[in-house]
């Protein structure tokens, strides 16, 4: 059975660089669509997320993250490479926030692999229009990932879909 | 943080919770009793002003819901149907009644979703004595099993019926630009009937749990209407004094406090609520007899004065909306959607704009959302584009509510309760209200070990 993967874009595209997820899930429906991948704008919605991870093999979610790097550095990790400033763990927005829900996700046995492909936002400030060094990455930032999808499509290693997501998918 | 204290001090009590957890947004509880006086009491916004209203200036009305959607994660829908409406009025277009009835289902399939979520993720853990819902999928897992579950069927009637889960894009001005397909509209059928015997061990499960008691009549603001459960369309009501949507400036005042960053809304001086509680107590007889046997079987009677179970009104509107969903997709089913009655274009045909005569008007759209009662108000020019714009969103209506709440129940808490428990049970009544403070962005904070 071929792998099953998602390609999910976050933000909020009012927000001027907290869009770049969206854009880019946009840009490579545009330009690098590939069959048997299925992409998904979410948007400012997260908690759904969980219904939608546990249906896949391997998701890669696309967002605006804030960690110190050069603004519109792309940094693409895997949950386990990454931890959260803010640990606490009470839930702190209506919809949960991400780390939580990569962590609800966790608890609940959902045995999708999660990447994230971060990029480094400059302004989240109001307006739709991405910052300049985000918007001059654009193109090279989304080659990239499509790269990484790729890889991600080849490789054999990343396919632990064994365990029962039946009350989630 | 919480400060907390476990000795009981009748004279002297402070409260500092910064920020509230479980709501979405960034918003403090402040209260200070020195003495034996309440000297403080507030529940502080700080999150930065949003500007939604100035954004939509300039930009043509045609465009605004798709921009407004944004305003919101949970009810982009709501939004998204105010601000339709609103420009509607302004533009003097009259949608069909099937496409009444698709964003009707719309507005139901919203609340069920947002309902869950606060029942199950944001309140239950207050409930069960836990902090947040992670304790609870090692304690409690077929219920959050449940609980994803009812949440999946709802995620999913956004995708049919609005063109994706999140940000609708199919509901446009004047109908649709899609119709929902048989086989979406058929599945969403089945998962709705499968979630009946989930709403029923809702009931038993919030059944057993115990809501605080407390008491304080209110002002209760929601749509009514003679027809039904109103969400869409009504008038405005007022513990029985109605007026028209189209009075609402004349209604209700806002004011700016400085130590907020929402405003507070007050009718004739004072607080009111919006909300499941309000629309209950509004609306009780229109419910549904399912949601009506709810009700009887959680002891919630209208008019019901204690907020901590608004609650409890938001899962009898759970069951209403599932049966008034499940009548809509029956009748769907059955008799079918005729497309000329509900597909349009999502924006003037090219050809169209040059002779299209708009004349300078205003519209208002009010639609029920989660929360409570959401207004979109747009004034556009002779091009129809939109020279003012004014959004009322039904948390900044709660805030003096919730206030004025906190400044009765802090007195009679004192010397009974202990500082850390009095800092409980004003973050339990802030998150009965299902604030919704912000359309939060959502980067993240990472670092890398």
């Amino acid at each position: 059975m071929s792998k099953r993967i998602a390609v999910i874009g976050l933000g909020n595209s009012l927000r001027r660089d907290d869009g770049i997820g969206v854009t880019i899930l946009e840009s490579l429906l545009n330009n690098y669509k590939r069959a048997g991948i299925d992409y998904f704008n979410f948007g400012i919605a997260s908690f759904d997320l969980i219904h939608r991870l546990g249906n896949y093999d391997a998701a890669l979610l696309i967002d605006g993250i804030a960690s110190g790097l050069a603004a519109g550095e792309l940094k693409i990790f895997s949950l386990d490479e990454a931890s959260f400033v803010k640990e606490e763990l009470a839930v702190s927005s209506h919809e949960l926030n991400l780390k939580d829900i990569f962590r609800l996700t966790r608890d609940l046995g959902i045995k999708a692999k999660i990447y994230v492909a971060g990029i480094q936002v400059q302004d989240v400030g109001f307006g739709e229009s991405l910052s300049k060094p985000l918007k001059e990455s654009l193109e090279k930032t989304t080659e990239q990932i499509n790269e990484f999808i790729g890889t991600v499509l080849k490789s054999k290693e990343n396919c632990p879909h064994t365990g029962d997501t039946s009350a989630l998918s | 943080m919480t400060k907390s204290s476990s000795k009981i001090d009748s004279q002297n009590v402070k409260v500092d919770v910064h920020y509230l957890t479980r709501v979405e947004g960034h918003g403090n509880i402040v209260v200070d009793v020195k003495e034996g006086k309440l000297a403080k009491c507030e529940f502080q916004v700080i999150e930065s002003p949003r500007f939604f209203e100035s954004m939509l200036v300039g930009r043509s009305i045609w465009e605004a819901q798709h921009l407004t959607s944004r305003i919101c994660g949970i009810c982009a829908c709501g939004h998204t149907l105010a601000s339709i409406k609103a420009a509607e009025d302004a533009l003097g277009v009259k949608p069909s009644d099937e496409t009444i009835m698709l964003r009707k289902l719309s507005l139901y399939t919203e609340m069920l979703d947002s309902h869950i979520l606060h029942i199950y993720i944001l309140v239950a853990p207050d409930l069960l004595g836990v902090k947040s819902i992670m304790p609870l999928v090692k304690t409690h897992r077929p219920v959050i099993d449940m609980a994803l579950r009812m949440k999946r069927m709802s995620d999913y009637a956004g995708e049919v019926l609005a063109g994706r889960h999140i940000h609708p894009i199919s509901y446009v001005i004047g109908g649709l630009t899609q119709l929902p397909s048989r086989e979406g509209l058929e599945k969403l059928y089945s998962l709705m009937l499968a979630s009946r015997k989930d709403g029923e061990e809702t009931v038993k499960i919030i059944k057993t749990l115990k809501f605080p008691e407390f008491q304080r009549p209110s002002q209760y603001m929601s749509l009514t209407s003679d027809e039904e459960y109103a969400m869409y369309d009504g008038e405005l009501t007022v513990n029985g004094k109605k007026s028209n949507v189209s009075d609402y400036r004349r209604l209700f005042m806002e004011s700016v406090v400085d130590y907020s960053r929402a405003k507070i809304s007050k009718i004739n001086g004072q607080s009111y609520a919006v909300g499941a509680l309000s629309r209950f107590n509004n609306n009780f007889d229109k419910l549904h007899k399912k949601a009506k046997a709810v009700a009887k079987e959680l002891s919630l009677k209208a008019p019901c004065h204690n907020p901590y179970l608004n609650t409890a009104a938001q899962l009898v509107e759970w069951v209403h909306c599932l049966e008034e969903s499940i009548t809509i997709l029956e009748k769907i089913l059955k008799d079918g959607l005729r497309e000329e009655r509900v597909i349009v274009s999502s924006w003037p045909k090219r050809s169209e704009i040059g002779k299209i005569k708009y004349k300078a008007n205003t519209g208002i759209g009010c639609v029920e959302v989660p929360r409570g009662s959401l207004f979109h108000e747009y004034t556009i020019d002779d091009s129809a584009h939109i020279t003012a714009a004014n959004c009322v969103i039904p948390t900044n209506q709660n805030m003096g509510n919730l206030e004025d709440d906190m400044r009765k129940i802090v007195p009679e808490l004192l010397g009974k309760k202990t500082q850390s428990e009095i800092t409980l049970a004003l973050e339990m009544l802030a998150r009965a209200y299902d604030p919704c403070i912000s359309c939060a962005t959502h980067l993240l904070d990472v670092k890398f070990v």
